[in-house]
């Protein structure tokens, strides 16, 4: 059974400055970028209308597609992030595994956007994408059968 | 010391001043520094090499003023520095020190002593940095240099500075600097005063 993660993160102008996979089994092949990004973008409408409900920061579980579970986070400066958790895992992702996730993935947004060298829309950079996925291999990838999170 | 007088360490002389310096946010000037650099590109319309050049005068005016507050406040006076290593230990162990709060130290010295490379343990103008490729070959911290270059001027020490590992642009994992000795410059006596 094939398993993987996406994380879509889009900025505060709606535009999408992340969109990678963290990680998959061993027997998932990444030829459905397509099919995760029509996921994340759907799932963000949803996070949208989730966020008018709450007040936190993460809106847990927003969207349900096929086999695809996204989970929603809003930063308090209007960045959106979804993480797409697909296929059959190893267990369930608790819900506070996942927040501590979103957490650590905040951080590093912040310390993306302080980089002086960026423009606002452009994508985040590879420290962001490091921290993201030194995060995920902690606290996700045992979710993962084989799990091969280097890309 | 052969004067008689004995000298602070350089260590122990940045360490006091950074202690008693006003200092303000890292963050901030670290942003400011980014918002100087991305302007100065903006102007040059992304030009790399004119933005290094000019990065590297707007260092130098820094060196030339900061200088004396560094003379000031070290009362560098009772302890001059008698050649270029004590003025490169200088450099790295008391300036970097006291105006940036850096740890650093010299290291390969050429034989005949006229150039080293000071390599520092930290560098609070790149925090949160990453350079795009399409600025390639920025040598973001050069006003650094520019700095050193000005500042060692202005007590006529004449240098060539330049970034010998810049983890910025993707070599080596500290920033250091490589420092060439010129020439020092004789003093000149006002005569026809």
């Amino acid at each position: 059974m094939s398993a993987s993660a996406a994380l879509t993160v889009v900025n505060a102008n709606g535009r999408s400055v992340y969109e990678r996979e963290l990680g998959s089994s061993a027997d998932s092949v990444d030829t459905d970028a397509h099919v995760r990004e029509l996921i994340g973008r759907a799932a963000l409408d949803f996070a949208d209308a989730r966020s008018w409900e709450s007040s936190a920061t993460y809106l847990r579980l927003v969207d349900r597609f096929n086999d695809a579970d996204a989970h929603g986070y809003r930063t308090s400066g209007g960045g959106r992030f979804v993480l797409t958790l697909r296929g059959r895992l190893r267990g369930n992702a608790g819900d506070e595994t996942i927040r501590q996730f979103f957490t650590d993935a905040h951080e590093a947004y912040a310390i993306a956007k302080m980089n002086p060298m960026r423009d606002e829309d452009e994508d985040l950079g590879e420290a962001f994408d490091r921290a993201v996925r030194e995060s995920f291999r902690r606290r996700l990838a045992p979710l993962f059968p084989f799990a091969r999170t280097d890309e | 010391m052969a004067d008689g007088r004995r000298r602070t360490d350089p260590a122990i002389a940045g360490a006091r001043c950074w202690q008693g310096a006003e200092r303000c946010s890292g963050e901030l000037f670290a942003l400011t520094y980014g918002a100087l650099v991305r302007q100065i590109l903006r102007d040059r319309e992304d030009d790399v090499d004119a933005t290094n050049a000019a990065l590297e005068r707007v260092g130098r005016s820094m060196g030339t003023r900061i200088v004396e507050e560094y003379l000031s406040r070290t009362g560098a006076g009772a302890r001059a520095c008698r050649s270029f290593e004590d003025a490169c230990e200088a450099v790295a162990k008391t300036a970097l020190k006291m105006f940036l709060g850096v740890d650093a130290r010299t290291r390969d010295w050429s034989e005949d002593v006229d150039e080293c490379v000071i390599e520092m343990d930290t560098n609070p103008l790149a925090e949160f940095v990453e350079l795009p490729k399409r600025y390639e070959g920025l040598c973001y911290c050069n006003a650094l240099c520019g700095a050193i270059r000005g500042a060692l001027e202005a007590v006529r020490v004449r240098t060539t500075c330049a970034f010998e590992s810049d983890p910025l642009a993707g070599n080596g994992d500290k920033f250091a600097i490589r420092i060439k000795l010129v020439e020092i410059v004789p003093e000149e006596y006002p005569f026809d005063d």
